[in-house]
């Protein structure tokens, strides 16, 4: 068979592009997913990266990953242009309607920007049995990419609890990174 | 030996449970088949107290608390309970400091107390911001009532003094001078006696106000407007005090300009009939003589009007002084005069009148012959019933004929 012209010149596709999928492509089966198909893909993924590239870098690899969703994730579904404290509520709005997780905030320090958050009944790992270990890698990405945006100011994440770690909620420890 | 060991992790168990303070277990004190046990319980030891130290800290709203360690399982709950508590209470915060865009999902009632005491609030606040801002504006608008008011206070030439109807004391004065006592000022003492004076302002009335006038000790004129109002809640007279010297003085000008000939200063026509009138009315006894200077015309043309107007005064100089204080004397035409004696019978006025014309016949050094005609009529009191122009006429007629012997005596 000839090689397809068309696509000889074709520039590499984009993560942008990827998620200008038209949603009503799946008529009958919607656009909501089971947790568990959610999960399927992240923790073999996850257990694949783990394997090839060792701990670290599949920590690296996830939050990265999730910080790039979170800004896709505010740039184009929340506004930036408004108070921090509409943008919060708009925020916990947007996650509890995408089935997120519940997000709640703990505490705002103004002067140097640090929030506690909390994310209950969180997608990646709420019911998840004691692992002795947080594994919400991606989350900690996708708080820090979205904070950053809105802030213009880079951010870091960390989990502090898990359901993993025996939790009953994910509790995130965002910093402005010095 | 079974018996003891089990003795000893049943009486632990106990004192993990009801005796919190006992001390902890001596796991090398057990035979070895019971130290995993014994260290299980050593551990669910340490994970119930630092669970109740926990909750004892919780219970008293100490929020700031250090979390318990990851793997007390014990705690998962209290964790999550002390994570909400966190959490409404930067909502709490939040609400405090006007932040309603905030909500709080899946907490039960509490969800739902919440919510609802947020949109209540956001409702009321926003419904007082409505109602501020409409006092804001009725504020604002006051303002300018009252600065405008007080332009025009400023701008006022006149002073205004407010009294208390009960007390009698003075409520506000604008007066000009910030150290001047209302009670030292002349104007302001006399409306302070009007206040008082019993029924001095009876009439006044909150729609009706009373105008007067007085007097200071420099002869200055105060048009004085005093009316009722309420001034602050208490029922006030209000004086608005205005100089009126100067109003006075024009209108005293203008009378006199109405009522006077400006050439002679005697009065005018006008002012006779006036009087006339009056004496009428009283039936007043008195003599009616009407005057024609002779041959003015002549004077104007030969000698021009300056002498006739000196001719004219020359012959209201000599009338002037021959008549009484009381008699009324006044231009009523170019040269015609009406004089009036009062309460003087037909035969003195008679002669009266011959010896003015005399007199006046008299003056030397003036290169015409001055003289004057004039016809009498006597009015005779109570029974009189002639019209003041019938009177004139028969005076005309009277005059008419000693005019017509002048002419001829001149003539000759």
């Amino acid at each position: 068979m000839e090689d397809n012209i068309f696509m000889e010149d074709r520039k590499p596709i984009t993560f942008e592009e990827y998620l200008q999928y038209n949603p009503n492509s799946r008529e009958n089966l919607g656009e909501e997913l089971p947790v568990f198909v959610y999960r399927l893909l992240e923790y073999s993924i996850r257990d694949e990266l783990l394997q090839t590239l060792g701990k670290e870098k599949q920590v690296e690899i996830f939050r990265n990953a999730g910080r790039k969703a979170g800004e896709y994730f505010a740039k184009n579904l929340l506004n930036l242009d408004q108070p921090m404290d509409i943008f919060i509520a708009e925020l916990q709005e947007k996650l509890k309607s995408f089935k997120i997780g519940v997000l709640r905030i703990e505490d705002i320090d103004e002067e140097n920007g640090k929030i506690i958050l909390t994310v209950s009944e969180d997608a990646d790992c709420s019911g998840l049995p004691i692992l002795g270990e947080t594994v919400c890698n991606y989350d900690e990405g996708f708080i820090a990419g979205i904070l950053s945006l809105y802030s213009g100011k880079v951010y870091t994440a960390i989990e502090i609890d898990c359901w993993a770690t025996g939790g009953r909620v994910c509790r995130f420890c965002a910093e402005i990174k010095e | 030996m079974e018996d003891k060991n089990c003795e000893r992790l049943f009486e632990y168990l106990r004192d993990i449970l009801y005796s919190p303070d006992a001390c902890p277990l001596d796991v090398e004190t057990l035979d070895p088949p019971y130290q995993k046990l014994g260290k299980g319980l050593r551990f669910l030891d340490k994970s119930v107290k630092e669970m109740k130290e926990y909750s004892a800290e919780l219970s008293k709203g100490n929020l700031s608390v250090a979390l318990p360690g990851r793997d007390n399982f014990l705690c998962q709950n209290l964790k999550n309970m002390h994570t909400n508590l966190k959490h409404m209470t930067w909502q709490a915060k939040q609400v405090a400091r006007g932040d309603y865009s905030q909500s709080v999902s899946y907490l039960g009632e509490f969800s739902d107390a919440f919510n609802k005491m947020r949109s209540q609030l956001r409702e009321r606040e926003m419904h007082l911001q409505e109602e501020a801002q409409k006092e804001k504006a009725h504020a604002s608008m006051m303002e300018g009532y009252s600065l405008l008011l007080m332009e025009l206070i400023c701008r006022s030439e006149g002073q205004i003094l407010v009294v208390g109807v009960e007390n009698g004391q003075v409520l506000y004065c604008n007066t000009k001078d910030a150290n001047e006592d209302p009670k030292t000022n002349e104007i302001f003492k006399l409306c302070l006696e009007m206040t008082k004076t019993a029924g001095a302002l009876e009439q006044i009335q909150e729609e009706a106000e009373k105008v007067w006038e007085a007097e200071d000790s420099l002869h200055r004129i105060f048009k004085v407007t005093t009316g009722l109002m309420h001034w602050q809640g208490e029922l006030a007279y209000v004086h608005i005090i205005r100089e009126a010297t100067e109003e006075r003085t024009r209108e005293k000008k203008l009378e006199v300009e109405a009522y006077h000939d400006p050439l002679t200063g005697i009065h005018n026509r006008t002012y006779f009939e006036e009087q006339m009138e009056k004496l009428l009315e009283r039936k007043e006894q008195m003599v009616f003589c009407y005057c024609d200077l002779d041959h003015l015309k002549y004077v104007n043309d030969r000698y021009g009007h300056l002498e006739g107007d000196r001719y004219i005064c020359r012959f209201v100089e000599t009338v002037k002084s021959c008549i009484c204080e009381n008699d009324l004397f006044a231009r009523v035409g170019g040269d015609e005069f009406c004089i009036i004696l009062r309460k003087c019978p037909k035969e003195m006025a008679e002669r009266k009148m011959r010896r003015i014309q005399r007199e006046f016949e008299e003056i030397l050094e003036i290169p015409y012959p001055q003289s004057f005609s004039c016809g009498l009529v006597e009015i005779s009191g109570k029974n009189r019933s002639q019209t003041l122009n019938e009177i004139i006429q028969d005076a005309d007629r009277a005059m008419y004929d000693q005019k017509r012997n002048h002419k001829e005596e001149y003539e000759k």
